[in-house]
């Protein structure tokens, strides 16, 4: 039995073409640019216990907050301030930020330690920050309360001030 | 699958060429075009058994630079796939070389790479400059699944390409970076990757064997 396989239907014309197209195949794009947010402040929430003993979300009204050895302004007084973020410093291990609310003014200090952590190619690379210590004085500050001391994230909270 | 080989008549002793063939992968070459930095080369090797089996060597060399603002990553190493060809469409006679294939490979390759110049964006306290990382000597083994089609497009010149289909079996990891692209596999993240190859070779008309007439090869 003789049988020509299915071979001579696929003449070689055919197959050179389709060999020559397939090329433009490879061509694929895929530079994305870094889309997320890299900033990994410490989320601030201030709060007040109220005469039943139970925790009230409190804005501050007027208050301005800086950092100590930096003349940028992190909130000015226009607003009132509920949740805020702070940049700790990435050059130092400790770092203090100056709450001016009126008349009264609170310094808060972090001492922490930090580490850089991958986050895709076209991003790079994150700093992952890890609370030590966090003090603050007491002139409008009541207390402090360390929700969590890893700071990953730009959109997570990690300390609640409580305020007189 | 039984495949039957029809003899043209009028021939005498018939040769056939059964290799070596040498091939060059010509999509590394658009690859580096479109993405700046990179550069690979590879190199296949195969060899004609029973008009049907080609086993196929494939070895390469690959080069990443890719700069950005955010980093300097580069990464070197090299890969060798060892596997096998099947020609499904079998040959029509000793002149026959055209092909549609399927076939195999293991792959194995081993690579460094490094991020430099990493720096953190920061516009309140000034941009950090972290530390470099450098991993060397990294593993990884993979299987792949090709199909394709080969055309002999001038005597003893082939034009080819093939999908294939690979699945990582084990691969070193770091912890700091994760492998951006693996030589011979292709994104490092990925467990399983697709991809295409598109190779010209040329069959070196050095081993010739007398065709047989089968009556039928499988």
């Amino acid at each position: 039995m003789k049988i020509v396989k299915e071979k001579y239907m696929m003449n070689r014309e055919f197959l050179l073409l389709i060999s020559l197209g397939i090329i433009f195949l490879l061509i694929q794009c895929e530079d994305d640019p870094c889309e997320e947010n890299l900033n990994t402040p410490v989320g601030v929430t201030f709060h007040t216990i109220d005469t039943n003993g139970v925790k009230q979300d409190v804005a501050i009204t007027s208050l301005s907050v800086y950092a100590l050895d930096n003349d940028s302004i992190i909130a000015d007084s226009s607003s009132s301030v509920h949740e805020l973020k702070l940049p700790l410093n990435p050059h130092k291990d400790s770092c203090m930020f100056i709450l001016d609310a009126d008349s009264l003014q609170d310094s808060i200090t972090f001492l922490y330690t930090h580490d850089k952590e991958f986050v895709s190619q076209d991003c790079g690379f994150k700093l992952v920050y890890e609370l030590d210590t966090i003090i603050s004085t007491g002139h409008f500050i009541d207390s402090l309360n360390i929700i969590q001391n890893t700071v990953n994230k730009s959109d997570e909270n990690h300390l609640e001030i409580f305020v007189l | 699958m039984l495949v039957l080989i029809y003899i043209h008549e009028g021939y005498g002793q018939k040769k056939r060429v059964v290799g070596p063939n040498i091939g060059y992968d010509v999509s590394q070459i658009a690859k580096g075009y479109f993405y700046p930095g990179y550069s690979a080369h590879v190199l296949s090797l195969d060899y004609e058994i029973d008009y049907l089996y080609y086993p196929v060597i494939e070895a390469g060399l690959f080069d990443l630079n890719k700069d950005q603002e955010s980093m300097n990553y580069s990464s070197d190493g090299r890969f060798v796939k060892l596997g096998m060809d099947y020609n499904v469409i079998g040959i029509q006679g000793p002149w026959d070389y055209d092909m549609l294939f399927g076939g195999a490979r293991i792959g194995v390759a081993q690579y460094n790479h490094s991020a430099r110049d990493i720096v953190i964006e920061n516009n309140y306290w000034g941009d950090y400059q972290a530390d470099n990382i450098e991993t060397n000597r990294l593993n990884a083994l993979w299987l792949e699944i090709v199909a394709g089609l080969k055309v002999e497009v001038l005597t003893n010149v082939f034009f080819g390409w093939s999908f294939r289909g690979q699945l990582m079996i084990a691969k070193n990891k770091d912890d700091n970076i994760p492998p951006y692209i693996i030589p011979g596999y292709g994104k490092g993240d990925n467990s399983i990757n697709i991809g295409i190859q598109y190779f010209i070779s040329y069959r070196f008309p050095i081993i010739k064997k007398d065709y047989k007439e089968p009556e039928q090869l499988l």
